[in-house]
């Protein structure tokens, strides 16, 4: 860790005492947890990094009460020191009925078989069978009751995490935009970034990058239901050419912590067109519109009708993603502004400092293509502090000075 | 390169073929209706491909399969490519209201009155939706369903896994090319997902630690994460057996992910 404002032990630590109080607060008397974002927080604990596909082969999973963490994994890597040993078990293999016995062998141990509610964010198959059977008293709630709300306020050495992640996606980003050219494949682009990546050190690529050939018109692109803009599409081998439109999204992790990275490029080189120029500029006055009331206090509905006022004709954001994600150990995690779940939901959601939030503006003509890209916003005390500094090409060579 | 020329794995007949041997399965089972959220088996009975992830997503159905009308129904969303032989109607759209999407799953035909349901995972909140969905089933275990299906493979699915060992075998081969005392193990996972791009792939989630691992008298990795440090000094006893044995597991993980992307990068015809 090459940080001095970061302190990884009393990151962990205040992390699950955390975790406990929001426990307590939802009437959970466990939380059973394989995702990796969940048990990374929960315990510090960093599960091997997977495609979910075989994530679920040898899973890592966490056993948390108000008084112990148990912890099942193939690895002993990803396990903070100060775990004691006699904690620290082989896997579960859960998928399997063998694996799901003794997870209820080991959850009967620990909390008896009497009337319990305990939080799962996944159950396999064989768990949901052994369970029912085995300990039906057992009241099965997600456990995001619990974490969600935990999760929400970062601290200060969360934040130094993300903003690590964030430079360091940062970083590999100028190689691959140094790249950038027709004729060169989506693919080439993700072998230049990871590599930059993983020599960077102490990081994982969480999700596969995005250069999304975009279409200047929905109906050019490939059909959804939504019937918005599609987006992201997984990359291929696919060449790029000087004519298109390439929505760029990637984020690693940083001590268990997301970057998250979104830019508008043309591979063309060539200066922006008037168009390109207004799409980008209208895009920036929604970033300013939000960022001029982020503080702490604002809801979420007053951030989802500043980004709407300059764009009456449009949400100028993508109809079935988001204008507003949250970002920690999840490249994706509440606060969430702008979804499908509605003004009372966007109601409840009030900024404190610490909150740490992805702007994703997208302005679209169809037609004509638009501008999308994100920026990275934690709120402080008084206003916000943005957490990435990548320059706008070929709109500015550097930083915005939002 | 390695993927030009005439042989070709026939990605629908390999699609055909697999759904088929789900439904087979399914009869033989008395499966009326399938639930599947885990990625590797939802891709493997409907095509579904999500964008690759390394943070797993919470649980959702993303494919649901009809015995009676041999009808396989898919999530859609924004970051999926579905099969194209999964018509609009036999697709169910992402909300970020679960309730919305229940709902759209209600409405396939056969999922109302089925009588035994299997899924392969579920969350708490998911196991109340489809009992309230599904009044009169009762719920099993998808899991033996399925691994018994994927255990033995098709022609196209054997070429896909030859194809996706040549190429992890060929990131192998970069990386070992500059191993060599100082080197860093970071720049051997480098070179290695670098390599094998070359050959078209994009690489979803790679391991970012545990992937090789040094001896530490000899050859010092000497700018990794704490954790790596931790595992140097603390568990690991370095020896040539072990660092075997992790870059064959390594080739091993590369190859899935490879079987993944190859599966959608045989179908598009190269520019």
């Amino acid at each position: 860790v090459s940080s001095w404002l970061l302190d990884p032990a009393r990151m962990r630590r205040e992390r699950t005492d955390k975790v406990r109080t929001e426990m307590i607060r939802a009437g959970v008397d466990a939380l059973v947890l394989t995702s990796s974002g969940n048990v990374q927080y929960a315990t510090g604990v960093t599960c091997v990094s997977s495609d979910p596909s075989h994530a679920v082969a040898e899973p890592t999973m966490v056993i948390v009460t108000a008084d112990e963490i148990r912890i099942f994994a193939s690895y002993p890597e990803g396990i903070p020191e100060d775990v004691p040993a006699d904690h620290v078990s082989g896997p579960l293999l859960v998928e399997f009925p063998e694996g799901a016995r003794e997870l209820v062998g080991q959850l009967g141990d620990l909390l008896g078989r009497g009337v319990v509610r305990v939080g799962f964010d996944d159950l396999s198959g064989a768990s949901l069978a052994a369970l029912s059977s085995e300990l039906p008293s057992m009241a099965l709630v997600d456990a995001s009751l619990v974490l969600a709300p935990a999760k929400f306020v970062k601290s200060a050495d969360e934040i130094e995490c993300i903003r690590e992640a964030q430079a360091r996606n940062e970083i590999a980003m100028y190689e691959v935009l140094a790249s950038l050219r027709p004729g060169v494949r989506q693919s080439e682009l993700t072998g230049r970034f990871l590599r930059r990546v993983f020599e960077l050190g102490g990081i994982t690529n969480s999700v596969d990058p995005v250069w999304q050939v975009t279409p200047p018109s929905i109906k050019q692109g490939p059909p959804t239901l939504h019937g918005d803009v599609a987006f992201p599409i997984p990359s291929t081998d696919r060449v790029l050419r000087s004519d298109d439109l390439i929505l760029v999204d990637t984020g690693i992790v940083f001590e268990g912590y997301c970057s998250d990275f979104g830019r508008t490029w043309y591979p063309s080189g060539a200066p922006p067109s008037p168009r390109q120029r207004d799409h980008f500029q209208r895009w920036c006055d929604v970033v300013h519109r939000v960022l001029e009331i982020t503080r702490p206090g604002t809801s979420g509905v007053e951030i989802n009708q500043a980004a709407r006022k300059g764009e009456p004709d449009r949400k100028p954001w993508f109809e079935h993603y988001y204008l507003v994600h949250g970002l920690g150990t999840q490249g994706s995690e509440m606060p969430f502004i702008g979804t499908d779940l509605g003004e009372a939901f966007e109601a409840d959601i009030i900024l404190e400092p610490g909150v740490v939030m992805v702007l994703e503006p997208v302005i679209w003509e169809d037609g004509h293509g638009g501008y999308r890209a994100e920026e990275v916003v934690a709120v402080t005390d008084s206003g916000y502090e943005m957490l990435g500094s990548f320059p706008y090409s070929p709109f500015y060579d550097g930083p915005i000075q939002w | 390169m390695a993927l030009d020329g005439a042989e070709r794995a026939d990605l629908a007949r390999l699609r055909h073929e697999r759904t088929n041997r789900v439904f087979e399965a399914m009869d033989r089972d008395e499966v009326d209706v399938l639930v599947l959220g885990r990625e590797g088996n939802a891709r493997y009975a409907s095509g579904l491909q999500r964008l690759p992830v390394a943070v797993a997503r919470p649980f959702i159905p993303s494919a649901v399969l009809v015995r009676e009308a041999r009808a396989t129904h898919a999530l859609s969303g924004w970051d999926f490519v579905t099969a194209p032989e999964i018509s609009p109607e036999q697709q169910y759209p992402t909300h970020w209201d679960p309730a919305a999407v229940a709902k759209a799953i209600g409405r396939i035909d056969g999922v109302p009155g089925a009588r035994r349901v299997a899924l392969d995972s579920v969350s708490p909140q998911w196991r109340e939706r489809l009992s309230s969905l599904c009044k009169a089933a009762g719920f099993v275990d998808a899991g033996p369903l399925m691994r018994a299906v994927r255990m033995v493979k098709t022609e196209d699915e054997v070429f896909c896994i030859r194809t996706a060992v040549a190429i992890a075998e060929a990131g192998l081969v970069a990386a070992s090319a500059i191993l060599g005392p100082g080197r860093r193990e970071r720049e051997l996972l480098g070179a290695f997902v670098e390599r094998m791009s070359e050959f078209g792939l994009t690489v979803p989630a790679s391991e970012a630690f545990a992937l090789w691992r040094l001896n530490g008298s000899r050859i010092m990795a000497c700018d990794v994460s704490r954790v790596i440090e931790r595992c140097v000094r603390a568990t690991w006893s370095p020896s040539m057996a072990g660092f075997c044995f992790r870059v064959t597991r390594a080739a091993l993980v590369a190859q899935w992910d490879v079987v993944r992307s190859i599966g959608y990068l045989i179908k598009r015809s190269r520019p």
